[in-house]
């Protein structure tokens, strides 16, 4: 980690993007050095190509870069934005589908929540995701799977595994029940 | 879709991309006018990113940030006006403030009619989109509703109260392949963290989850369901029931019976 980075361990997420909305540009180097490894990780299981998580990563911090004056604090924390924002950037890329003309802060709103910047909460939140992913069935969590990470609808998933279609939306909504209730944090 | 999601999982399914374009468009009609289900879609969206948790962590190369930051720096220098651009050139006349004032009034004012044209118009238009999207889903509803009351094989259940069929009552219009219809009065609101579950118990197997819901002010509840897990050949649906669980649903039924009913 740099210096500067250094400089901006104790910052938080929301201090550094007022920083970046006045074109700070260490502040971002500082964003990135805290959140490009779950980024980088979540767009390359999408994408499995090093170039194209390349390409969306860049795009993704970029992005921040030129919205941060809009960037509403109260409106959701950042690293769930950041998420949000990179899996449609990785699924638009992988499907070859447009982004929406609005890609912007509204479309990826996500709800304000506690901080989870401290460093012990974090590897707490890793170990109940990881848990609940691995509790859930074989089966409901290939079909989790095939439409988190290939953005996949009920449809494709129906027509890729032979299943009927009704089969296969009371799986997958079984598994978000299982998640949902995993998730509450 | 004329009114908020039934259930908690439509958000995520939303938020997931799963849904099929018509459910899709109709779910983002809705959204559009509704403060409420945007905020539970946006509880969905957190919920859910919290699954690339899973992923185990990768560093990216370092020549990525490099490169982002070199782009970022660019960016930054091609925004600052240079000394050159700031010269003055032979326009220069031309925007002497009092002219530019001049120009800027009257295209203030030009936009300004435009703007009130085109706000209009927009909104005649946004008015008339949602009535055929809410006639469009209303017909939509109605033949559901129509073809599962009207069936020949559509199988009719009453549902009373396990102890004592007096007070809540609910009845299923139940169809295998066109769906299902429940309508429940005189429930009482479920407790703060309680919902109840709506069940269908097959002949062979485990019950599967209908919905969960919550009753309004006057203790009626209704779901509609126009398509249905398959059952195995040979399955029947062998009776339905309404049980008092967990915020947010169960995978199989833990809370006591509500309501029970089997078909005649």
């Amino acid at each position: 980690m740099s210096g500067t980075a250094h400089a901006f361990e104790q910052e938080s997420d929301a201090g550094l993007v007022s920083r970046i909305a006045s074109q700070d540009e260490a502040a971002l180097a500082a964003l990135y050095d805290r959140h490009s490894g779950i980024l980088y990780s979540l767009v390359r299981r999408i994408l499995r190509d090093e170039s194209a998580s390349e390409e969306v990563l860049q795009d993704v911090f970029l992005h921040l870069w030129r919205i941060a004056p809009r960037f509403d604090q109260q409106r959701g924390e950042l690293r769930s934005w950041l998420l949000v924002m990179a899996r449609n950037r990785a699924i638009s890329y992988l499907r070859k589908r447009p982004l929406p003309e609005s890609d912007d802060v509204e479309l990826y709103a996500v709800s304000s929540t506690e901080r989870q910047d401290v460093v012990v909460v974090q590897n707490d939140l890793i170990a109940k995701v990881r848990r609940a992913m691995s509790q859930l069935p074989g089966e409901q969590c290939s079909l989790f799977e095939m439409a988190y990470f290939e953005g996949m609808t009920h449809s494709e998933i129906a027509d890729r595994t032979g299943q009927p279609l009704g089969t296969v939306k009371t799986r997958l909504r079984t598994a978000l029940t299982s998640l949902r209730r995993a998730f509450q944090l | 879709m004329n009114g908020h999601p039934q259930f908690d999982e439509d958000f995520d399914l939303y938020a997931l991309g799963a849904l099929d374009a018509q459910e899709r468009a109709g779910m983002q009609s809705h959204l559009e006018g509704c403060i409420a289900c945007s905020e539970k879609l946006a509880e969905a969206r957190r919920r859910l990113a919290l699954a690339a948790l899973s992923v185990p962590e990768v560093r990216p190369p370092e020549h990525i940030k490099r490169r982002l930051m070199d782009r970022i720096h660019r960016e930054s220098a091609a925004a600052i006006p240079s000394v050159r651009e700031q010269k003055p050139s032979r326009f220069a006349l031309w925007l002497q403030p009092a002219f530019a004032w001049t120009c800027a009034a009257c295209i203030a004012v030009v936009a300004s009619i435009l703007a009130f044209h085109n706000s209009r118009l927009q909104q005649t238009l946004d008015a008339e989109h949602q009535q055929m999207l809410a006639l469009q889903n209303s017909a939509a509803h109605d033949r559901t509703v129509s073809s599962l009351l009207t069936g020949s094989d559509t199988q009719r259940v009453l549902l009373t109260q396990a102890a004592d069929s007096s007070r809540p009552e609910a009845r299923v219009y139940y169809h295998p392949s066109r769906g299902m219809l429940f309508y429940a009065t005189n429930l009482p609101l479920a407790p703060n963290d309680r919902v109840y579950q709506l069940w269908l118990v097959p002949s062979q197997g485990s019950p599967i989850s209908a919905g969960v819901f919550q009753p309004n002010p006057k203790g009626e509840a209704s779901i509609i369901l126009p398509t249905l897990p398959t059952l195995p050949p040979g399955v029947t649906a062998k009776a339905f029931a309404v049980t008092l669980e967990p915020a947010g649903g169960v995978p199989q039924p833990t809370g006591p019976k509500i309501l029970v009913g089997a078909p005649a």
